[in-house]
């Protein structure tokens, strides 16, 4: 009988490293994806991974059970995305200063084929990067961790009208990006 | 039966006192969990809020604390809507404060009968539903007032759900 | 114009999250419109076709790092804690110490004042259990300073004189003609 998230923080509580570990395994591989589909980028999906549980970890002295787990777990790493984010943009305001605009990545050359599962992939992944932060969030926590619309909000701390709205215009924008970046291969 | 009644008012007075004890503890333990999943740059940051609070003036702790109640108080959406309003409201920079302050300032000078008005159209406007206020909105004197600038600062705070 | 209407409406639609009566016009116009529909399908598609953006695998690097990260901070609270309180053994020893030298002059000397000893102000201006106890304030007290000024934003457009009062009245009562 496999022992709830719950449980295990209990052990944890207690200073059980292993229930820890148990925990980390068990959550690493959504964790990570939440931030990799994200920020688009496996080192900083790494150092997010990494900071969330240590966070868990640091916190689970005080731990008490009053909601969900994971709604907790993924409420972290939501703000430690965020938080990366923020600093890549004033990273790049202060990179931009002594430079020109960085190209635009260049129209690829697409041989004339159907489009196979490799490229479908490829537009989904660019499509999803041009939502906006709020809406692309909302989005991969819906489609690709499942979660329900009220989870939804309580992670993001917005209402369930809020996350449906970004889900909703996402979903309008996304066909519409997926049908141009189809015509352009 | 004098008795009983008596005993139910201890009872009910010394549930009362643990009730507030309970929720006390429930927050204290809450807090600690907070406190304790802070990165080492939060905690400096509330450390610093924490040291300009002890030396506050009665007065700042007192409408802070009030403040901090009557938010309680409020439904879940309109808390959203108000936390995400602070937040549209901090990237808006010293200058765009200014100017939302400015025009807050107008509403300190309005004399008592307007104000009486104004709060019963507060609370006639906050039952509207979301797209009928914005309507409102627009065809007020003060969304006409505003300039180009000034609107899109105030389409930022004002229009939340987007 | 239906068109525009009934595109808006169809992630919603899709979603179950309509009036049934809404919910009605938008089935009806696609029965009758191609283009619609396609736009309702291609909605659909774009969901499903997320799917072809699969997990990848975490790095196994992650686990040692956090592990060693888990360990070194608890090393690091054991220094937090002995430095300190070292330190401060070696303080009173110190000062106890020199007091002791003091003694000795005093029994030749004039009566000292007995100095309250004074140990660093870094210890004493920090209650951590104060803090904590005021913690759901603290975190946020920016926000509830400006929470006022926050609420004061939807009064704006009401606050209007008596002309915008004028206004309202004729347009309200023109209202309650019309319908």
């Amino acid at each position: 009988m496999e022992e709830t998230d719950i449980a295990l923080m209990a052990r944890v509580k207690k200073g059980d490293e292993k229930a820890f570990e148990l925990l980390m395994a068990r959550h690493k591989r959504p964790v990570y994806n939440l931030a990799l589909r994200f920020l688009n980028d496996p080192d900083d999906a790494v150092d997010v991974t990494q900071e969330a549980f240590i966070r868990i970890y640091r916190a689970s002295q005080t731990y008490t059970p009053d909601a969900k787990f994971t709604t907790w777990l993924y409420t972290i790493v939501k703000n430690l995305c965020f938080n990366m984010l923020r600093a890549r943009k004033s990273a790049e305001i202060a990179s931009l200063d002594n430079e020109f605009m960085p190209e635009l990545p260049a129209k690829e050359e697409h041989p004339v084929e159907r489009i196979s599962r490799a490229q479908t992939r490829e537009i989904v992944i660019r499509a999803v990067n041009r939502l906006p932060e709020n809406m692309k969030m909302a989005v991969i926590l819906s489609k690709f961790h499942g979660l329900p619309y009220d989870e939804i909000a309580a992670i993001m701390g917005c209402t369930v009208t809020a996350v449906k709205l970004r889900i909703y215009r996402a979903k309008t924008i996304l066909a519409k990006e997926l049908r141009e970046l189809k015509q352009e291969t | 039966m004098r008795w009983i009644m008596v005993f139910v008012l201890i009872s009910s007075f010394l549930l009362l006192q643990a009730g507030y004890a309970f929720a006390d503890e429930a927050r204290m333990s809450r807090n600690k969990l907070i406190w304790e999943s802070m990165s080492a740059e939060e905690k400096k940051r509330v450390i610093q809020n924490y040291r300009e609070w002890k030396t506050s003036a009665p007065e700042r702790k007192e409408r802070i604390m009030r403040n901090y109640r009557e938010f309680n108080g409020l439904s879940l959406e309109e808390q959203q809507r108000l936390k995400e309003r602070y937040r549209q409201y901090k990237s808006l920079g010293p200058a765009g404060r200014d100017r939302v302050k400015n025009r807050l300032d107008r509403i300190d000078a309005l004399p008592a009968d307007n104000r009486l008005e104004a709060e019963k159209r507060y609370a006639r406007d906050r039952e509207m539903p979301a797209h009928e206020r914005m309507q409102h909105l627009k065809r007020s004197r003060f969304w006409e007032d505003l300039s180009e600038e000034e609107r899109e600062i105030f389409k930022k705070l004002i229009f939340i759900d987007n | 114009m239906e068109c525009k209407i009934t595109r808006d409406r169809l992630p919603a639609y899709q979603d179950g999250e309509m009036a049934e009566a809404v919910a009605r016009n938008v089935e009806e116009h696609l029965t009758i419109c191609h283009a619609c529909r396609k736009a309702d399908l291609e909605l659909k598609e774009a969901w499903y076709k997320l799917g072809t953006w699969e997990d990848d695998d975490p790095p196994e690097k992650i686990r040692m790092e956090v592990l060693s990260r888990i360990t070194k901070q608890r090393k690091m609270r054991w220094v937090k804690i002995v430095i300190p309180v070292a330190a401060a053994l070696l303080i009173i020893v110190g000062l106890t110490l020199r007091f002791t030298d003091l003694e000795h002059e005093k029994q030749t000397q004039m009566p000292l004042p007995a100095a309250p000893l004074q140990l660093s102000a870094e210890h004493s201006d920090f209650d951590e259990d104060e803090l904590i106890a005021d913690l759901h304030v603290l975190q946020d007290e920016e926000f509830y300073d400006t929470l006022e000024e926050l609420v004061k934003i939807d009064y704006l457009p009401l606050i209007d004189g008596p002309q915008q009062m004028e206004r309202d009245r004729k347009r309200s009562s023109l209202e309650v003609t019309l319908t």
